[in-house]
């Protein structure tokens, strides 16, 4: 219950309250066509997780959450858990990608649209847990009321590693 | 004149005397031993002749243009110190930390003073060595050139000879009596040794059932001297 | 190897691993200064009674919802810092037990109260990151790498200011007193600084192993060196050494912070206690 109310949660500073917050310089610059990347994708890719340690991937999710302004309109590849959730109050499903830490007691869900949403759950998704790999473009949106960030990642692919 | 004087001093820790009605003092160029057996509040005494303690009644005053400042220590070693890594000379300079107030190093006048001050007690040879390295002996001169360099005027050693072997004590001994006579500090030593006492005292303090103050003279005549030789030749 | 560097020089362009970097060189420096004295004075122990007071001091802060919960964990830190160093010789519970007792009545007042009122959706990560210092010292914002780095700098200054008065005061409080030395006031400033170096601490390696980051390089500095100076130099040379290497091989390896260095800085003291053991020290 704790887990699924960590995803409803959203993106809102899910990390951990001590690790306290965010990081104002700008964010690294784009790279990855110089870097270790193997993925024959990668060259449209601003962020490529998949090439991290669990170190840096954690950290760097906690920077999009924190500071999503400056990750908006990237293109981010990362890899996780499946995760699925129902909001009531929207009668929909939410679809996540969850990382965790090093020593796996914290983690973070970053939402993702599949292509145009259309894809129907739970026929064509895959089970909860399952690995995956996520592609997709940063999207940030400040909620007026709270105004906290609606981070996720749109018109995302979704490839389940087995 | 008097540079240390006790009126009716109790000693004592948290308010519960272990010693008292203590009257006594302290001459320039004096050399007083303090003795007693283990237990007899010989080291509350010196410590709250350091002011370490508060007397627990009467008082102790410094006249003479004595300071408190200007008592230099030979504490017992603690366990701290014995396997603590700082050179001979470190801990030497160590003793003009009093001098500094708040400038955070030392001057060239007072490394100087530290180093005349190894000169005094021949620990200069061993200036770069490790305090821990060396022998009880050696340790104890090291203090003791720390304590000249606290202060000229008082000493006050707390059983300076303990651990040592004879022939170190009586080196230690010497050396003591030398920094006495010729440099006239005056010259406290807390200890159970009534050989030495009887050699080298002015005067002596003895701390037991019964308090006696007085010269060298005078506590070989004392009914304490007896009571003790008593004990020792039957 | 050459992949390694590149791997490296890839991560070094994002800017929290280069701040991570920065704080955790100048707490090492920081903890393996006031390490040396502590470990002579036999007060080891204090650095991880403090760290698991500043957990609870923590737990008070997230539950109270603070901005910035460093206000309110330093002076509670420093307060029973003050306690313990200062009070503790006189006290009728003596130095071990009292720590004792404080360090593990904070730490489960802290989880208490956490648990009670609990404020984030995520209390076991929040927890156990506090504990441990998994990832902490790569999510930092920028105020806290520049308030890090100030206090940090404060503490070398006020180090190197103070190093002869703490020499005398941590080689023989008595003789130091005796003498005229003010040394409630250099254990009252002793104190405040080892308050601050810990809470600064568990930023890097989580409040667990905070002692570790304090005795290590100084127990590994004893069995190398001589005099007090080297003794100090060398542990602080260690320190950074072993948390830049912890660093470095956990982002690489996608171990935790913490434990990587501490694992560092004990492979550190075993090579140092070898190296002392062959050559007869």
């Amino acid at each position: 219950m704790k887990r699924i109310f960590l995803l409803l949660a959203l993106c809102f500073l899910t990390g951990c309250a001590s690790a306290a917050v965010s990081d104002s310089s700008s964010a690294a610059p784009a790279d990855s066509s110089s870097a270790v990347s193997s993925a024959e994708s990668a060259h449209a890719v601003d962020y490529d997780l998949t090439v991290m340690s669990s170190d840096m991937v954690y950290a760097t999710i906690y920077q999009m959450i924190t500071e999503p302004e400056q990750y908006a309109g990237k293109t981010i590849r990362m890899q996780g858990l499946y995760y699925a959730a129902y909001a009531e109050q929207k009668f929909q499903y939410y679809h996540y990608c969850i990382v965790t830490d090093a020593l796996a007691c914290c983690a973070q869900g970053i939402e993702f649209v599949w292509d145009d949403g259309n894809h129907v759950y739970p026929d064509e998704y895959p089970r909860d847990n399952a690995p995956i790999t996520v592609q997709g473009t940063f999207s940030a949106q400040k909620e007026e009321t709270t105004g906290n960030w609606y981070c996720r990642l749109e018109n995302a692919s979704l490839n389940v590693n087995e | 004149m008097a540079q240390i004087t006790c009126k009716k001093l109790a000693v004592g820790y948290g308010g519960q005397a272990v010693l008292k009605n203590l009257s006594f003092s302290v001459q320039r160029g004096d050399c007083l031993y303090i003795l007693g057996e283990n237990g007899c509040g010989k080291t509350t005494l010196m410590k709250t002749l350091l002011r370490l303690l508060p007397p627990v009644g009467g008082s102790v005053e410094f006249s003479d243009g004595l300071s408190p400042n200007d008592i230099g220590y030979l504490p017992q070693q603690t366990l701290i110190q014995r396997d603590f890594p700082a050179s001979v000379s470190e801990i030497v300079l160590s003793g003009c930390q009093n001098r500094c107030g708040l400038r955070p190093f030392y001057s060239k006048a007072e490394k100087a003073l530290a180093h005349d001050a190894m000169a005094k007690t021949d620990v200069l040879s061993l200036a770069g060595r490790c305090y821990r390295e060396l022998s009880g002996g050696q340790q104890q001169r090291v203090l003791l050139a720390r304590a000249l360099c606290a202060a000229r005027k008082v000493l006050v050693l707390d059983e300076p000879v303990s651990g040592l072997d004879s022939q170190a004590a009586a080196n230690l001994y010497q050396l003591i009596q030398e920094l006495h006579r010729e440099e006239g500090v005056t010259v406290l030593v807390i200890s159970h040794d009534l050989s030495a006492a009887v050699q080298s005292a002015t005067h002596i303090l003895y701390l037991g059932h019964s308090t006696f103050f007085g010269t060298r003279q005078e506590f070989l005549r004392s009914p304490q001297w007896s009571a003790l030789k008593g004990v020792r030749n039957p | 190897m050459s992949a390694l560097i590149q791997k490296l020089e890839f991560y070094f362009q994002y800017p929290f691993v280069q701040y991570a970097l920065i704080v955790g060189v100048l707490i090492a420096l920081c903890s393996s200064l006031l390490g040396v004295t502590l470990v002579l004075k036999r007060f080891s122990l204090i650095g991880d009674g403090l760290s698991h007071v500043a957990f609870g001091a923590m737990a008070i802060a997230s539950v109270l919802h603070l901005a910035n919960d460093l206000l309110l964990v330093l002076p509670i830190t420093i307060l029973c810092a003050i306690v313990l160093l200062c009070a503790g010789q006189n006290t009728r519970i003596c130095g071990d037990s009292a720590i004792a007792m404080l360090s593990v009545s904070t730490l489960a007042m802290g989880y208490l109260l956490m648990n009670l009122f609990a404020s984030g959706p995520n209390l076991s990560g929040d927890v156990c990151s506090t504990l441990f210092g998994s990832t902490s010292i790569l999510t930092l914002t920028s105020d806290e790498v520049a308030l890090c780095a100030v206090l940090s700098l404060l503490i070398v200054i006020l180090f190197i200011l103070f190093y002869n008065k703490l020499f005398a005061v941590t080689f023989d409080e008595n003789f130091a007193q005796a003498t005229g030395l003010h040394v409630r006031r250099s254990n009252l400033l002793i104190a405040v600084v080892i308050a601050t170096v810990i809470v600064l601490a568990m930023n890097l390696v989580g409040s667990l192993l905070v002692s570790a980051l304090i005795v290590f390089p100084a127990l590994s500095a004893m069995r190398l060196c001589k005099s007090f100076l080297s003794v100090t130099i060398c542990s602080a040379l260690l320190s950074v050494f072993c948390a830049l290497t912890g660093i470095l091989i956990s982002i690489l390896a996608g171990t935790p912070v913490g434990s990587t260095i501490v694992a560092t800085d004990l492979g550190a003291f075993c090579i140092v206690y070898v190296i002392a053991r062959l050559s007869g020290r």
